[in-house]
Order: C-alpha cells, then structure tokens, then sequence
C-alpha cells in the first residue's frame, strides 16, 4: 500500500443552470470554488454549501473565483457573510484569482481592499493565477 | 442602433435574469460599450431586475433597451402584489450609483418598475 499520499476530497455540485461548486478538502486549507454566474437565483443555495464547507473544516478557507464569470451583490453578500463566520473564529478567507467580472464589483463596490485577495497582479487586473 | 428597440418578455423568476444580462451584453457590445461598460450594464440590469423580481414572482418580466440621441434607456416592469415596495440596500445602491448615470424604480398599476440611463460612448 502506498504511503506520504493524503487523499484529497473533491466534491462538486451543481447549484443552478450555470453555476458548479466545488468543495476541495486540502492539506492547508479548505479550497472552495464557484465556477459560473453567481447571482441572486443562487446566492441562498451558494451560502448554504460555503456555510456547510467551512463548518466541516478548521482551518483557513480559499474561494477559488477564477471560474465565476458573473458576480453581483447578492454573491458579495455570501463573501461578506463567509468572511465574518471566519474571522469571528480567528480563521481567515482568501479570494483566489478572481476573474475579470469578480475584480470589477469588487473595485466597484469599495470592498477589493476589504477581502484578502490572491492572484491579482500589480496593476490591480483579476485573473493572475497565484505562483 | 439608435432608435431601434429591443424588447425581451421573459418569466418574472430570478432564474431569467441571466437571459436579461445576456441580451444587455449583446445590445452594449453593439453600441461600441467597452469591456468594462459592458460589464457595468450587465450589473446595473441585474442589480434592477433582481430588486423587481424578488417583490414580483409572477407573470412577465418586461424589459426595454432604447439607444436614443446619447443615452441608453433600459426599462423593466413585472406586475406585483398592492402594497409592495421596491428598495435598493445600501450595497446596491452604491453598485448601482457606479454603474448609470441615473435610475428610479416606483411601483404603479400593480407594477413594479425599474429605468436606468447609461451615456453611450461617444460615436456610436
């Protein structure tokens, strides 16, 4: 039997006509996805499953948001709320990649230096994938 | 396009909404909108349909583009019970401020509506 392998859990679902989302269990933190629209026929449905991930887990949480090609504030608002249950239990999350569509409301809405964001280059452009 | 109007009749659900700003992104690349313009009306059409269509839920979403003189006009109306109220939450609002140049949202004849203007760029 092979050992030094961790088995990672990846389970995906989806959430509407265009929206997957993924849950990946790895070794230093809980890397969540959202590949597609996320808009307020989903949002509920969406903070549902972020809720469940991050409950499951005990460590730093990473949204993945290079695949959500549409984002709007009812998806801000699943942002904001993951990111208070995490900071209320002195864990933190991590926007990774967020793509063109994501990085304009962000900048929009005032909030892109309000979340820690990873994989944007320096000229404040989305979609950079983090080194 | 100016002058010309689109109009598109679909179900007031939530899950029409991207139908909406997929017909807005169409419209804004065929006016000359810039990447990021067009990305602004896509928010702009959702953040106004999503507030009509959570006090709706019933009937048809109407929605109207009009590319007139130097503005886009876009309207949209879905019926709704006596005594609903239409309200942007204070994150809305500020995405909606950034994105047109005006807008308004009312509720008349048992109707809740939305208009929005965005200045369109300049030679289309």
């Amino acid at each position: 039997m092979a050992t030094g392998y961790r088995t990672v859990v990846v389970r995906e679902q989806q959430l509407g006509p265009d929206l997957v989302f993924s849950v990946n269990d790895a070794p230093d933190a809980l890397i969540l996805s959202a590949a597609g629209e996320l808009d307020a026929s989903v949002a509920e449905l969406v903070d549902d499953q972020v809720g469940r991930a991050i409950g499951t887990a005990s460590n730093d949480v990473v949204l993945d948001l290079s695949g959500t090609t549409f984002l709007d504030s009812s998806g801000l608002r699943v942002l904001l709320s993951a990111h208070r249950r995490l900071t209320a239990c002195g864990r933190r999350l991590v926007l990774r990649a967020p793509s063109t569509a994501v990085w304009r409301i962000l900048e929009i809405s005032g909030l892109s230096a309000y979340f820690d964001v990873e994989g944007v280059d320096v000229e404040g452009r989305a979609g950079v994938p983090s080194p | 396009m100016t002058g010309e109007a689109v109009r598109l009749s679909v179900p007031a659900s939530l899950e029409y909404v991207r139908l909406v700003r997929l017909t807005a992104s169409g419209i804004a690349t065929r006016l000359g909108f810039d990447v990021d313009e067009i990305e602004d009306l896509r928010i702009a059409v959702d953040e106004l349909a999503s507030i009509v269509l959570e006090a709706s839920g019933e009937g048809d979403f109407e929605i109207l583009f009009l590319a007139q003189d130097d503005e886009l006009l876009v309207e949209g109306s879905a019926p709704v019970a006596s005594g609903a109220e239409l309200r942007a939450d204070p994150l809305s609002a500020d995405i909606l401020a950034a994105v047109v140049d005006r807008y308004e949202m009312r509720v008349d004849d048992g109707r809740a509506r939305f208009t929005c203007v965005r200045r369109l760029p300049s030679g289309s």
